[in-house]
This record gives C-alpha cells, sequence and structure tokens, in this order.
C-alpha cells in the first residue's frame, strides 16, 4: 500500500516536473525542472530495488547535467534574462520526432507486454562491473569517446573564434 | 522499506514499542515503523544542530587563540552560551527577499543546500552497531546526495539578482565540480583495497588504517575536501574584500543559518568520511566506539580549523590549476599504483 501510494507520488512528481521542464520559458527554472524529474525517477528506481541505478542517475543527472546545463546558460551571456522564445523553425521536426518516440515505446510496450509479476533482479554491483570490461566493453568504449566529442566540441564553442 | 531502513540496529526496543503502540491505536504495523523513521530524522536534526554549534563555537575559540586573541568570552562561561545567543537572533530576525530576486528559487535554495549535506550524515558507521540506516552502497549513496548542494547554491547564486550572488555562485560552483573530481579518484584506492562500498565492510576490514597504504589518497582527498567546502584557503567564492559574501550576500536571518548549517555539516560529514575510510572508523582499543570515530573526526576537523586560520587565499586561476593539473593527474596515478600492488602481490 506504502509502495503503491509512493510510486505515485514520485510519478506525479516526476511528470509535474518534466512539464515545467518543456514549458517553461526561463531556462534556468526549465532546468531545475529537469534536477526535480532525476530526483523524483531515482526514487522510483529505489522503489524497483534498483539503488546503484538510483544513485548513479542522481550523481550524473542532478550532480553533471543539470549543473553543466546552468554554467552552458550562464556562458552564453544571457543569464539574466535566460528566456526562451515560445517556439522555433524546428518545431514540426521537434514535434515529429517526440511523437514518433511515443508510438515507438507505446507499440514495444503493447507487442511485449511487461510479466504482472516480475521480480526485480538484484544484481551486484560486481557483476555490473564485470560486465561492463568483457561482454560490453566495446559500447562502453563508444559512449566515453562520444563524451570525449562533446567535450571538444564545448571547448571550441566556448572559446569562440581565434583572433 | 527494510533495505533502506535498518532501525533494529539503532533502537530495537523502541521500534518494538512504537509497533505495539501503533497495533494498540488499531494502525498497521507500518506506522510504527514509520514512526520510528521520523524519530532517527528528528535525532540526527538535533545531533547535527548539536554538532554545529560544538563546531562554530570550536572556530572562534581556536581562531581567537590562533590569533592570540581569546575569542568569544562574555555570554555564560568562556562565551559557551554565545552561539546560542546568535542562533536565537538569526531566527528571530525578520527575512525578506530582495525586489529583483527570483522568488520561489531564492526561498527554497538554502533548504537544498541544507539537505544535501543533512542526507549524507544518516549513512555514517557511528558505531559497531550504530549506523542510522544500514546501506550496500553506503559510500557511493554519500557521494551522490551530496551532488544536489551545487545545485542549491547555482540557485541562490542566480536567483539573488545581484552580480555578486551571481559571481560568488559560479565561483563555488566551478570550484567545487572542480575538485569532486579528485576527491572521487581519491575514494576509489581505498573502495579497491577493501572490495567494497558499504561503509561498514571499509571500517571493518581496516586492521590497519587505510592512511598506512594511501597517504597520497589520504592528502588528496583532504584537499579537495577543504576545497569542496569552500572554506579558507579555498574561499574565493566568499572572498569578502571583492564578493561581500558570495553567494549568500542577499540571504539573512534563518535562510542565512541554514547556508551556515550546511558548510559545518558538510565540514563534518566529509571529516567523517575521511575517518571513516582513511583512520579506521570507529575501531580503536580500550574505549567505545563511538568515541573513537568522533575522536577521528574531530581531528580532522580540527586540521579544517586550522587550515582555515594560518594559509592565505588562493587565486582563482591558482585554485583551478591545483585541482586538474596537479590533484587529477595525483589522484589517476595514486588509482594506477594501487591498482599495480594490488594485481602484484
Amino acid at each position: 500500500m506504502a509502495t503503491i501510494i509512493g510510486f505515485y507520488l514520485l510519478a506525479l512528481l516526476a511528470i509535474g516536473a518534466g512539464i515545467l521542464l518543456v514549458s517553461s520559458r526561463n531556462l534556468l527554472h526549465a532546468l531545475l525542472g529537469l534536477a526535480v524529474a532525476s530526483l523524483a525517477v531515482a526514487g522510483l528506481m529505489l522503489g524497483l530495488r534498483a539503488e546503484f541505478l538510483a544513485l548513479v542517475l542522481v550523481l550524473i543527472y542532478v550532480g553533471a547535467v543539470v549543473v553543466l546545463g546552468v554554467f552552458a546558460v550562464m556562458l552564453t551571456g544571457h543569464f539574466e534574462k535566460a528566456v526562451l522564445p515560445p517556439s522555433n523553425e524546428l518545431k514540426i521536426l521537434g514535434g515529429g520526432t517526440a511523437l514518433a518516440l511515443l508510438v515507438l515505446i507505446t507499440g514495444v510496450i503493447l507487442i511485449q507486454p511487461l510479466a504482472p509479476d516480475a521480480v526485480p533482479a538484484q544484481v551486484p554491483i560486481q557483476k555490473l562491473g564485470a560486465l561492463l570490461m568483457t561482454d560490453y566493453v566495446l559500447p562502453f568504449e563508444l559512449v566515453s569517446v562520444l563524451l570525449l566529442a562533446a567535450l571538444v566540441g564545448a571547448i571550441v564553442i566556448a572559446r569562440g573564434k581565434e583572433d | 522499506m527494510r533495505y533502506l531502513f535498518a532501525p533494529a540496529e539503532l533502537f530495537p526496543i523502541l521500534l518494538e514499542g512504537l509497533r505495539g503502540l501503533a497495533v494498540w491505536a488499531g494502525l498497521p504495523v507500518m506506522a510504527g515503523d514509520w514512526a520510528g523513521a521520523a524519530l532517527v530524522m528528528f535525532g540526527l536534526f538535533a545531533f547535527c544542530a548539536l554538532t554545529v554549534m560544538v563546531l562554530v563555537y570550536a572556530e572562534r575559540k581556536i581562531a581567537g587563540h590562533m590569533q592570540a586573541r581569546i575569542g568569544p568570552m562574555r555570554v555564560g562561561w568562556h562565551g559557551v552560551l554565545q552561539v546560542i545567543a546568535d542562533t536565537i537572533k538569526l531566527i528571530v530576525k525578520e527575512t525578506w527577499v530582495p525586489g529583483s530576486a527570483d522568488r520561489w528559487v531564492y526561498r527554497c535554495a538554502p533548504y537544498v543546500v541544507f539537505t544535501a549535506g543533512f542526507l549524507a550524515l544518516i549513512a555514517l558507521p557511528l558505531d559497531r552497531d550504530l549506523t542510522p540506516v544500514h546501506l550496500n552502497l553506503g559510500l557511493i549513496y554519500i557521494v551522490a546526495v551530496g551532488t544536489p548542494g551545487v545545485i542549491g547554491i547555482l540557485m541562490a547564486g542566480w536567483s539573488s539578482g545581484n552580480k555578486y550572488s551571481l559571481i560568488g555562485g559560479m565561483r563555488s560552483a566551478a570550484q567545487m565540480i572542480s575538485y569532486e573530481v579528485p576527491l572521487l579518484i581519491s575514494l576509489m584506492g581505498v573502495v579497491m583495497i577493501s572490495g567494497t562500498l558499504d561503509l561498514h565492510m571499509i571500517v571493518e576490514s581496516q586492521r590497519v588504517p587505510y592512511i598506512i597504504f594511501q597517504p597520497l589518497g589520504f592528502l588528496i582527498f583532504l584537499i579537495s575536501a577543504v576545497a569542496e567546502t569552500n572554506r579558507n584557503p579555498f574561499d574565493i567564492p566568499e572572498a569578502e574584500s571583492e564578493l561581500t559574501a558570495g553567494f549568500h550576500t542577499e540571504y539573512g536571518g534563518i535562510r542565512f543559518a541554514y547556508f551556515f548549517l550546511a558548510e559545518y555539516v558538510n565540514m563534518f560529514v566529509l571529516s567523517a568520511l575521511a575517518a571513516t575510510l582513511f583512520l579506521g572508523g570507529w575501531q580503536g582499543p580500550w574505549f567505545p566506539g563511538w568515541v573513537w570515530f568522533l575522536a577521528k573526526t574531530g581531528a580532522i576537523l580540527f586540521l579544517f580549523i586550522w587550515f582555515r586560520w594560518t594559509f592565505p587565499r588562493f587565486r582563482a586561476d591558482q585554485l583551478m590549476d591545483l585541482s586538474w593539473k596537479i590533484l587529477t593527474p595525483l589522484a589517476f596515478l595514486n588509482l594506477l599504483a594501487t591498482g599495480l600492488i594490488l594485481v602484484l602481490l
């Protein structure tokens, strides 16, 4: 009972914060929405006994992504009026992508329904670490290359043009 | 939620009593557990407030004697009631919001910063059988719950609508995320030797304190911890002569008190973490475990205070150089050496 109440409270919080994230025209409020949504989702993961995943989510999304987001907004130099226009020229493409993703996820859930009494597996982190270093070492390294590219890109943008 | 909250270690009798009371009142047994959890949180808050008061008094007294003054003397015996007088003043002071502030963000920021520090407190092993909440992933938990503190500081700096606050907040956040890197990597050496993230197991596995095997790791942790708490010699974010009071310039009264509380709670958590990971935690002869825990934590807290009143302040660029060019490579080197020794031995 308490688990169900907790689930609905956290789910409502996550959805509310998500709506704030996409609808707020103040960039910093949007980022705070992302932080709250991540915390709520981490809470949901705790309810599913995925403790490691929950902590890593907080560590990375709240600790890194949101903080870097705030820095990015402030580095643009418009932090005092960090206000977004209500829409832009990519609205059709963006809306289409979101819609396609929604259809895809709904389709997957409808085709492959989740087992109603599935027991969440308690994966020890030793096992997780071993898997990351053996079976999934290639995707793991690819992700790190992607992050490196993002890092270099950020430095290039932040430095601006050489005089 | 038994896996999150194991009160049997702390209040077995009290919990049974609360459960009995819940059944007697016609409520589910779980109500007793929840009351127990609430009680633990309340107790921790009291512990936290008390610790901070002792720390503030100690800091003022030690600072006084280091500067050939005598520190607070007027309120109570040798000024012991000074902190209580200050607390009452802060609580009864009018709180207000600057006109240019972003109201909600401004109001929430101190509580975000405080909660981030306070939540870490619940996973610290205070004694052999005394951990408020025993977690398998205690170390990651402490590191993870502390991270929203940076956001709280950015919220405060930005929402105040004041350029000193904004620059102070930016500097604090930049410093905290820079020093988090060497801090976390320096912890990994201990994790590799003990082979666990459970703080209890880490303490129990220390026949010899890990500072013997990880002297470099301890040094990096200590320096990064001082920087993480934005204290001198790393207190550029609050440099009085250039930024008034940094991110909390516009705060007063109880909201300022929460920032103050958060600074000292963070200091306590990081000192306790250093004592747990490198100095053997509650282990020690003759005295009960919690005495050893508090003594070791106190020794590191004294170091924090000693640093503050003896070192001059770094410049902003020196600060970043120290983190990225010296501490981070050294921390990686330490990690590599630890790994090599573990594999070869």
